[in-house]
């Protein structure tokens, strides 16, 4: 699978400079709006939760520190979202191509991870930027963010290579996915804080890898304490073993999803 | 010769599930709930090195999932593909575009999925480019073609590139006449230069012309497999009609009352041997014995038809109509004996339908429906019904 992402490359490059590019095209603020929409998405959660609702995150009390909180968590959580949820359309939407020529399937939703991840560092750049600003950027840690992020993007790869497969079986897949990631946002401690949740619930967020995923870019730009260790090796595990799962996944079902298509 | 294609008791099978229910009953609970169609049978079959090798057969005989399977974009359900080098398809063309793509993005995209280095599709670049006449366009969106423009760039990459194996499905008609010659041009010289090509087309003329061997596919089996001219006829006689045979001669016998009916025929030729093979342009006699009843009022005479299989009556004639007269045989019996000179008729399957009649040649009293069928083999470069006499000036 690897052999082929690396004969294909420039057709990866091609297929996620298109992808990002068709998604702005025809708009004044282009590429800007890679920055602005998860900017404007931030305002509103921070208005509704932390000025609204009076949420705040451990001990600190300004709604601005609410904010990084946020955000630091936000922009992992949106480009899983974005890679999953897109991939599941992703072979259908290239069914003619794949029908009609043999196509490197994995390079899909390769491509879609690819575009997520763009956006993501896009606004993780802005991000840092702000937090040079406000002085609660922390440096220390910063190096963190690389093996991090590369766990992440391997989850994504992952979870995109077993959905994208899967859902030209079952197209039910789309429509449960958007369920799911609204309970699985909730369950995830994005707009809250692990620590502020009751015994009970810990326990349940404990389970969701994801959750190591924000505590770890907590840890990693706003220099949160470090997260427990089992729970950073339970998130990586889960994200090789979704990026293994996803590559038998296809692996097996090539053969007959090119029929079904 | 080196083989470069060779498939072996390939079978390709297609469940098809209605609707999303019956496929989640089938994949999770283990329920069968597909209907099965078998596209194609254990087919085999090997395509030498240089060759040009036709495939042809009716619509859904498995053709297009065959060259499928040879591009690899669909797989065997059993069985064994090996093709052995760079194959180039034109199987739909342009379909393999990614309509997002410029042209020239889709020039690199198609030289990448047919395995092409970066640098490999550069230096050919320039070529495919200059071939598809459109150079002004080919850094737009594919999407923003017509149809032709499709159509030229996708050939101009199926053929841009150096690849061992040309896969061509019914793709010859190419823009307008004159870059359809080009392309003519193009593919009889990718042949000449060694190349190996599958041409798989309903145009049987060219099959014909391009093709050296051809195979013959049938409800996803091989109905016939060889050279292309006579892989093309057997196909052509049986698209004419149905096979006609020696059982399906039908007398339509005469009633108690009948005075006259026909009681044998034979085909024979020059010395005498019954055949049903003629080459074009040998001499076919036909002899027909009839009984004409001693109260038969007005003269005996015997009306034969050529037939081709699907129905187009190609010549009649009758003794009474060329004013000849039946040989009397012994009582009641008469024998007409038609000879039929440097036949001219080309390739197909024929028969004859014999009447008895009179002199008024108003009444076929009696009839032999689809007597002696036979087949005339041709090996000219002409095609119809009959070689008519003709010269150029």
């Amino acid at each position: 699978m690897l052999a082929t992402l690396l004969k294909n490359k420039y057709l990866i490059l091609e297929l996620v400079v298109r992808d990002v590019r068709t998604r702005y095209v025809g708009s004044i603020l282009g590429l800007f709006w890679s920055v602005l929409n998860p900017l404007l998405q931030l305002i509103l959660y921070t208005v509704v939760f932390s000025v609204v609702l009076g949420i705040r995150f451990g001990e600190e009390n300004s709604v601005g520190r609410f904010a990084e909180y946020l955000f630091c968590a936000l922009l992992p959580w949106a480009a899983f979202q974005e890679s999953t949820t897109r991939s599941a359309s992703a072979f259908i939407e290239h069914a003619n191509l794949i029908k009609k020529i043999r196509f490197p399937l994995e390079t899909i939703p390769f491509s879609l991870t690819c575009s997520a991840c763009f956006h993501q560092i896009l606004g993780t750049a802005v991000f840092i930027s702000v937090l040079i600003l406000n002085q609660t950027l922390c440096f220390n840690n910063l190096l963190w963010l690389l093996p991090i992020f590369l766990i992440q993007a391997i989850m994504m790869f992952g979870v995109s290579l077993s959905i994208s497969s899967l859902n030209v079986f079952f197209r039910d897949i789309a429509q449960v996915l958007g369920v799911l990631f609204m309970l699985l946002f909730w369950m995830t401690p994005i707009v809250y804080s692990k620590s502020r949740a009751p015994e009970a619930f810990q326990q349940l967020l404990n389970a969701n890898p994801l959750t190591h995923m924000v505590e770890a870019y907590r840890y990693a730009l706003l220099g949160d304490p470090v997260p427990s260790s089992l729970g950073l090796a339970y998130w990586a595990v889960f994200s090789v073993f979704s990026f293994l799962i996803g590559r038998f996944v296809l692996t097996r079902l090539r053969t007959s999803l090119v029929d079904l298509l | 010769m080196t083989t470069i294609i060779e498939v072996t008791d390939l079978s390709k099978i297609y469940r098809l599930f209605r609707g999303p229910r019956a496929l989640f009953k089938e994949l999770i609970l283990g329920l069968p709930s597909h209907t099965r169609i078998d596209a194609l049978k254990g087919l085999a079959f090997q395509v030498q090195k240089g060759e040009a090798f036709g495939i042809v057969g009716d619509n859904g005989a498995g053709k297009t999932t065959l060259l499928k399977i040879l591009t690899g974009t669909t797989f065997p359900t059993s069985g064994t593909v090996s093709v052995n080098g760079s194959v180039s398809a034109l199987l739909e063309l342009g379909a393999g575009f990614h309509p997002e793509f410029s042209g020239r993005q889709n020039i690199y995209f198609n030289g990448a999925v047919m395995g092409l280095s970066r640098e490999e599709i550069r230096s050919r670049e320039e070529q495919i480019i200059n071939f598809s006449e459109l150079a002004r366009f080919i850094d737009e969106p594919v999407k923003t073609y017509s149809s032709g423009m499709y159509v030229r760039l996708g050939f101009s990459i199926a053929t841009g590139f150096d690849s061992k194996i040309l896969i061509i499905d019914e793709a010859l008609a190419v823009g307008d006449q004159r870059f359809q010659k080009k392309c003519t041009d193009r593919i009889l010289a990718f042949k000449r230069s060694g190349g190996t090509i599958l041409f798989c087309s309903h145009n049987l003329h060219q099959v014909r012309t391009l093709c050296d061997r051809a195979l013959w596919l049938h409800g996803g089996e091989v109905r016939s497999h060889g050279d292309a001219s006579e892989v093309v006829d057997q196909y052509t006689h049986y698209s004419r009609g149905e096979e006609v045979d020696q059982g399906d001669s039908r007398n339509i016998s005469p009633g108690q009352e009948s005075l006259c009916w026909i009681e044998n025929v034979r085909l024979v030729d020059r010395s005498g041997v019954e055949r049903d093979r003629f080459d074009s342009g040998e001499d076919l006699i036909l002899e027909v014995h009839a009984h004409f009843d001693n109260g038969f009022e007005g003269l005996p005479g015997i009306g034969v038809s050529i037939v081709r299989n699907d129905g187009i009556e190609v010549y009649t004639t009758s003794s009474t109509m060329d004013q000849r007269e039946l040989t009397r045989k012994g009582p009641e019996k008469y024998l007409g004996k038609i000879e039929f000179v440097n036949l001219p008729l080309l390739s197909g399957q024929y028969y004859f339908n014999v009447v008895t009649t009179d002199q008024e040649n108003m009444q076929a009293y009696s009839l032999v429906e689809k007597a002696e069928p036979f087949r005339i083999s041709d090996a000219g470069p002409d095609f119809g019904l009959v070689r008519l006499p003709h010269r150029w000036d």
